[in-house]
C-alpha cells in the first residue's frame, strides 16, 4: 500500500481517536485507506486474509460518517446496506457492532433483515429506515421490488458486500449484481465495498463493485498480505497409502493422534457421505471419548446449531465437516485444520486452513491426508500451488437469463420501467455488459407471456407495457409469486430421514426420531434392505412414506451397501490438475513424495510410459476377457465423465462394442468386447479421429437433450425464472391439477420451440456446472498432436486405480428403455414358470 | 398376459372383450373396432395460465392431437371413444387455436365418434363443444370416466392417470401406463402435460381388483408388461 492512499490516524474524528487510543490499538492502514477511499466516494474492493479485521474496516467509514451527521431525525432512507451471505453472519455482525457503537456513545440504530425476520418488524424497518441494515442478497431483491424502495434507498451512502470471493462467481452473485446496478440509480452517490479473501482475478471482482459502460471500469483495490506463512504438512502414514478409494481409512489412527494433540481441529471432507464416514472411524477409535462432532448439510438444521454452539463455547476436542463450514463466522478457537481427501483447488484449501488461527500475527496449522496415491500427488500439487499464491476460483458467470427474468419480473413489481432506461441499467452490471438487446427484449418477452412463437397468451400478458411506455405488472398475483419465488439458490428436494417400523402388513407404524435429510434423488433410487450410512450410523431403508425416509438401525457391525463415496462434489481445478502432471513429468522432483508413491510411480516407467507434461498418455490391455481403453487427462471428473460419454458413443459407432466406462479426477477407462488395441495399432489415425474436438458437436448435442442433466438445469432455470414455483421445504407437492411438471414442460418446448429462451439458459448452465464443456473444449485442443499410444499385455499402474473403481454400471443412450426391457423379461420369466 | 407377436399385438380380456394396448395410451377393442382413449387434457396449459399466471408452453393441445391422429392411422377404427376429460376445463373448446380446431375436427368426421364427459368437462356445449354422454357399453363391459366402486363389475375407465415406478440396476424409472386387473383397466392419462398417480397408491383398491393386477407401462414405441412386485411407491 502506497502512502498517499493511506489515511492518517489522525483525519478520524476525536471520539475514534480517543477510543483507539484507550484501548491501546492503532487502526490498520488498510482500515484508514477504505475509510479515505469511501469518504471520497470511490467503490473499493479490500482483499485480506481472515484474522485481518476487515469487517471493522468494512464499517469504519459508516460509523465514521454517521457519528458527523446532523439531520438524525429527517431520514426515511438507510444509510449502509450490508450483504452477507449468510443469516448467520448479518446476525453476528449485529453483535459485534453493538461494542464500538456504544463504547463511541453513537446514536446509530443497526438491525438485520433475514428470511426469520418476522412480518411485522419488517413492516417497521419499511416505515422507518435503520441506520445500517444487515441483510442477505434475496432481501436486497426484495426490498427493491416494494413500493418504497425508492424512499427506502434514497439516501443510501455505502453498500458492503461480505464474502464477495463467495457470492459473485455463482448466480446469486449475478442478481446481486442487478440490484446493484439499481440501487446506483436509486442513490446515485453511493461508494460500495467489497470484502473478499485472495481470488485469482482480481479485475472481476473489482468490476463487479463499479458500474461499466463501454470500456471496463474498476474499483481501487486495498490488498493486505498475508504476513505468516501457514504450516502445512502432508501425512506421512505409516500404513502403505492405498492405490484408489476416498476413505482415507489407512490413517484414521494419525488423525485421531493429532486430533488428541491438539485443542481444537476442523476436519475438512468433500462429500456428506465421506463425512460419515470419518466421523464413525473416529469414533471407532475414541478410546479417551473425547468430543468429536459432525456437521454437514444434511443434518437437521437444529443438530447443526447445537453442534456450532458447543463448538463457540469450546465443548468440542473436533468437528468432522463439509463445505458447510467452508465460510461463515469463527466459532471456536481452532488450532489445527485437517483436510481428508483431495484438496481439489488450492484457494478453497488456503480458505479452510484460514479457519485455523484467527489471529494474525500467529501461522495457521493444517495437516492434508491424502486418502490415495493419486491424492497425494493432488495434496504435494497443492502445497505447491499455495507456495507460489497461486490461486484457482471460479470465474464469474455471466448473463444467465433466468436470473435476469427474475429481476425484470422483480422491476416490474417494483412500480415499472421502461425498456430501454432498464436495459441501460442492466448493462452497467458487470455480468451482463455484453448482453445484447436482442437477448434482453426475448428475456422481457418471456416474463411478459411466456416468449412462445405462438402466441397464445398475449391477451393475458403476466406484463403490460402502458401508452407512457411504462411496462408494468398486469395481475396482483404475479407480484405475490415474485415475493414467494425470489432467489436463486435451489435446495435439491430433500426427504427427511427417521426411524420408524412397518408393521406385517407393510404399513408404516411408528415414526420415531428425526435423523436429518437426504437429496430426492438418492432416496428415489434406495431398496428397502439397503444400508447406508448416515448421521453417523449404518440405518437400513424400509420403506418412503408420504414424507419420510423410514430407516431402521441396522445389524451391529453391518458394512453399508450403498457406496460411501459419490464422487467429490468439487472437481479438480485446472491449475493443480496442471501441477499434478509437472509432478509426474519429473521423476526427479518424485523424491518429495511418500515411497510408495513414488516406487508406483517408478514401476509405471518400467511397464508403460510416464507422459511429459504435454503429453497425453492413452493404454490398451486386455484384462479379465475385456478390452481397456485408458486415457489421462486430468482434467477432473466432470469433464472425463462427458468425455466417456461421448467416446463411448464413438465407439459404438465404429462397433467396437463398448460396455462401459469409469472415471475419477484424473482420467478415464473405457471397457469393450473388441480389442481396440489391435484396432487402434492397425490404423494409427483411429485414436486421434476418436478424440477430434468436433465430438463436442453433433453427438453431445444428440446425448444432451435426452440426459437428466438438461432436465435438473432446466428445472433449475424454469424455477428462477417464475415459470414453475419454488417447493418449499416441507411443503407437499400442489395440487396436481394446478402444476405441471418441468419434466412435461421441457419435453414439450423441445419439440416445438428449441430456441426457446429457457432451453438456451439451461444448456448454458449444464454445459458451465454440470459438463464443464469449455474445459473439456481446451483439454481437446491441448491433447490433438500430442497423444502417445501404449498396447500393453496387461494392466498398468496407474491405471490400477481407475480399474478399482469399476463397479456401478454406466447406462448411456437407450439405457431406460433397455433397462425396462429387462425387467420385463424377469417378470415374464417369473410368470411362466 | 398373452402376446401374439414379441409385445406389439399383446392384448387382454375383460370378460369376452378382447383390448389391446397401444404404446400411445390407447386401447383399441378389435370386435368393435373401437379406439379408446383417456384424459386428453386439451388446453391445460392455457388453462392454468389463466387461472395461476404461469405461461406453461401453448403447444399441449397440438402434440396431443397429433399423437392422437398417428395411433387412429396405426388402427383405423370405425369407432372413436373419448373416456373425458378431453377438455382440461369448459371453456377449453373455445380457448383451442384454429388450426387444431380444424384437426380435431377432421379426426372426429373419419370415425364414428363418442365423447364421454369428466370430471373437467362435464359439458363442453357452452363454449361450443360436442355434446357428451356419462358412460358407454361394449358388450359386458362398462366404460366411464371414473369408475364405480364396484370390483367386480367389468370397467374401463380413466380418471386417475396411472403411472408406475420402478427401479432397475439402480435407476428409477417412472413412466404412464395401463392398470389392469382381472375385471378392470385404467387408461393412462395421453395428455402431454399430464401429471401421474403411481399404481399402488391405496385409492385404486376401492376401484380395481385386487385379482391379477399388472401394469403395463408405455415406452417409446413399445410396451413393458411388469407385474406388481416389480413396482415401488412414490412419495
Amino acid at each position: 500500500m502506497t502512502s498517499d492512499t493511506a489515511a492518517n490516524f489522525f483525519d478520524l474524528p476525536d471520539p475514534f481517536v480517543k477510543w483507539f487510543t484507550k484501548r491501546g490499538w492503532s487502526p490498520h492502514p488498510h482500515q484508514l485507506a477504505l475509510l479515505k477511499n469511501t469518504q471520497e466516494q470511490k467503490n473499493t474492493l479490500l482483499i485480506a486474509p481472515t484474522g485481518a479485521g476487515k469487517t471493522l474496516a468494512g464499517f469504519l467509514p459508516s460509523l465514521v460518517d454517521l457519528s458527523t451527521r446532523k439531520d438524525r431525525k429527517k431520514s426515511k432512507s438507510i444509510h449502509t446496506l450490508y450483504i452477507s451471505p449468510l443469516k448467520a453472519l448479518a446476525v453476528d455482525i449485529e453483535r459485534n457492532l453493538e461494542f464500538p457503537i456504544r463504547d463511541l456513545g453513537l446514536d446509530i440504530r443497526v438491525e438485520t433483515r433475514t428470511g426469520d425476520t418476522p412480518t411485522a418488524k419488517r413492516a417497521r424497518q419499511v416505515q422507518r429506515p435503520p441506520d445500517i441494515l444487515l441483510t442477505t442478497p434475496e432481501q436486497v431483491s426484495l426490498l427493491l421490488a416494494h413500493r418504497e424502495a425508492t424512499n427506502f434507498f434514497a439516501n443510501l451512502k455505502i453498500i458492503i458486500i461480505d464474502e464477495l470471493h463467495a457470492i459473485a462467481p455463482t448466480k446469486r452473485g449475478e442478481l446481486l449484481s442487478l440490484a446493484l446496478a439499481r440501487l446506483r440509480q436509486h442513490a446515485p452517490g453511493l461508494a460500495t465495498i467489497g470484502l473478499s479473501a485472495t481470488v485469482r482475478n482480481k479485475d472481476e471482482l473489482r468490476s463487479y463493485l463499479v458500474a461499466q459502460d463501454n470500456e471496463e471500469k474498476l474499483a481501487e483495490l486495498i490488498e493486505v498480505e498475508e504476513r505468516i506463512k501457514p504450516q502445512i504438512q502432508i501425512l506421512k502414514s505409516n500404513t502403505k497409502l492405498p492405490l484408489a478409494g476416498h476413505t482415507a481409512l489407512s490413517s484414521m489412527i494419525e488423525i485421531y493422534e493429532a486430533i488428541v494433540a491438539h485443542h481444537m481441529c476442523l476436519v475438512f471432507v468433500n462429500t456428506r457421505m465421506q463425512a460419515e464416514f470419518v466421523f464413525q472411524a473416529l469414533w471407532k477409535l475414541n478410546e479417551k471419548a473425547i468430543p468429536i462432532a459432525l456437521h454437514h448439510g444434511s443434518l437437521d438444521k437444529g443438530q447443526r446449531r447445537k453442534v456450532e454452539a458447543a463448538m463457540a463455547e469450546e465443548k468440542l476436542r473436533a468437528i468432522v465437516c463439509t463445505a458447510t463450514l467452508d465460510l461463515g463466522i469463527d466459532w471456536g478457537d481452532v488450532d489445527l485444520v485437517i483436510n481428508v481427501g483431495a484438496p481439489k483447488g488450492s484457494s478453497r484449501l488456503m480458505q479452510r486452513i484460514g479457519r485455523s488461527n484467527h489471529r494474525f500475527d500467529q501461522p495457521s496449522e493444517a495437516l492434508l491426508v491424502p486418502a490415495n496415491r493419486f491424492e497425494s500427488l493432488e495434496c504435494q500439487a497443492a502445497l505447491g500451488a499455495i507456495d507460489d499464491k497461486e490461486q484457482d476460483t471460479a470465474s464469474l458467470r455471466i448473463e444467465s437469463l433466468d436470473v435476469l427474468a427474475q429481476h425484470i419480473l422483480g422491476m416490474a413489481c417494483a412500480g415499472g420501467f421502461n425498456a430501454d432506461d432498464l436495459y441501460r441499467e442492466i448493462t452497467s452490471a458487470y455480468p451482463y455488459r455484453k448482453l445484447a438487446r436482442l437477448t434482453f427484449d426475448s428475456v422481457l418477452d418471456f416474463v411478459a407471456t411466456g416468449g412462445y412463437a405462438l402466441r397464445a397468451y398475449d391477451n393475458f400478458a403476466r406484463l403490460k407495457c402502458g401508452r407512457d411506455t411504462i411496462w408494468r405488472i398486469s395481475h396482483a398475483q404475479a407480484a405475490l409469486r415474485y415475493r414467494m419465488n425470489v432467489g436463486t439458490i435451489i435446495e435439491s428436494t430433500m426427504v427427511t430421514v427417521r426411524f420408524g417400523k412397518l408393521s406385517q402388513t407393510g404399513q408404516i407404524r411408528s415414526s420415531g426420531r428425526k435423523l436429518g435429510q437426504i437429496e430426492d434423488y438418492f432416496a428415489e433410487n434406495l431398496t428397502p434392505g439397503d444400508t447406508f450410512l448416515f448421521g453417523g450410523e449404518v440405518v437400513k431403508f424400509e420403506a418412503l412414506s408420504a414424507n419420510d425416509v423410514i430407516v431402521s438401525r441396522a445389524a451391529q457391525k453391518t458394512i453399508p451397501k450403498i457406496p460411501v463415496y459419490s464422487g467429490g462434489r468439487f472437481p479438480l481445478s485446472t491449475y493443480l490438475a496442471k501441477r499434478v502432471r509437472e509432478i509426474i513429468a519429473k521423476p526427479q522432483s518424485w523424491a518429495k513424495l511418500p515411497f510408495e508413491v513414488s516406487e508406483w510411480l517408478t514401476w509405471q516407467k518400467d511397464k508403460s510410459i510416464i507422459p511429459k507434461q504435454d503429453q497425453f498418455l492413452v493404454e490398451c490391455f486386455p484384462e479379465k476377457g475385456k478390452h481397456y481403453l485408458v486415457l489421462y487427462p486430468f482434467e477432473g471428473r466432470l469433464a472425463h465423465q462427458t468425455l466417456g460419454i461421448l467416446l463411448t458413443k464413438r465407439l459404438e459407432r465404429l462397433s467396437l462394442k463398448p460396455l462401459g466406462f469409469v472415471c475419477n479426477d484424473y482420467g478415464l477407462a473405457i471397457w469393450a468386447v473388441d480389442d481396440i488395441g489391435t484396432a487402434i495399432e492397425k490404423q494409427p489415425k483411429l485414436l486421434s479421429d476418436l478424440l477430434a474436438e468436433d465430438m463436442l458437436g453433433d453427438d453431445l448435442e444428440a446425448w444432451l437433450e435426452e440426459s437428466s442433466i438438461m432436465r435438473r438445469a432446466f428445472r433449475n432455470c424454469a424455477i428462477i425464472s417464475g415459470l414453475v414455483e419454488k417447493q418449499l421445504p416441507g411443503e407437499r407437492r400442489k395440487t396436481r391439477s394446478l402444476t405441471i411438471s418441468s419434466d412435461l414442460i421441457y419435453d414439450v418446448l423441445r419439440r416445438y420451440q428449441p430456441d426457446h429462451i429457457l432451453l438456451k439458459a439451461a444448456r448454458a448452465d449444464a454445459a458451465y456446472e454440470m459438463l464443464d464443456l469449455s474445459r473439456l473444449n481446451e483439454t481437446l485442443g491441448r491433447l490433438s498432436g500430442h497423444i502417445i499410444f501404449k498396447k500393453l499385455e496387461k494392466l498398468s499402474p496407474l491405471s490400477i486405480a481407475m480399474i478399482l473403481e469399476i463397479g456401478r454400471e454406466t447406462v448411456y443412450g437407450d439405457g431406460v428403455e433397455a433397462l425396462l426391457a429387462e425387467a420385463e423379461a424377469e417378470y415374464l420369466a417369473e410368470a411362466l414358470s | 398376459m398373452t402376446s401374439d407377436s414379441k409385445n406389439d399385438k399383446s392384448y387382454f380380456t375383460l370378460g369376452d372383450l378382447r383390448l389391446e394396448p397401444d404404446y400411445s395410451g390407447a386401447l383399441y377393442a378389435p370386435d368393435f373396432e373401437a379406439l379408446i382413449v383417456a384424459d386428453l387434457h386439451f388446453e391445460k396449459a392455457s388453462t392454468l395460465y389463466e387461472r395461476t399466471g404461469s405461461a406453461y408452453p401453448p403447444f399441449d393441445t397440438h402434440d396431443t392431437l397429433l399423437r392422437l391422429e398417428d395411433t387412429i392411422n396405426r388402427h383405423r377404427p370405425k369407432r372413436l371413444i373419448f373416456l373425458g376429460d378431453t377438455w382440461h376445463d369448459e371453456f377449453g373448446f373455445a380457448r383451442m387455436q384454429s388450426a387444431d380446431h380444424q384437426l380435431i375436427k377432421v379426426l372426429i368426421t373419419r370415425t364414428e365418434t363418442v365423447f364421454v364427459s369428466g370430471n373437467h368437462d362435464e359439458s363442453a356445449v357452452g363454449s361450443g363443444g360436442p355434446a357428451m354422454i356419462s358412460e358407454i357399453k361394449l358388450g359386458d363391459v362398462v366404460l366411464r370416466h371414473e369408475p364405480q366402486e364396484d370390483t367386480n363389475r367389468y370397467q374401463i375407465c380413466g380418471h386417475f392417470h396411472p403411472v408406475a415406478k420402478l427401479i432397475q440396476k439402480g435407476r428409477a424409472i417412472r413412466r404412464r401406463c395401463f392398470f389392469i386387473s382381472d375385471r378392470q383397466c385404467i387408461l393412462p392419462a395421453m395428455g402431454t402435460l399430464t401429471g401421474g398417480l403411481n399404481c399402488l397408491d391405496p385409492v385404486y383398491d376401492r376401484f380395481i381388483s385386487r385379482e391379477n393386477r399388472r401394469a403395463i407401462l408405455l415406452g417409446r414405441h413399445r410396451l413393458f408388461h411388469l407385474g406388481m412386485k416389480t413396482l415401488l411407491p412414490d412419495r
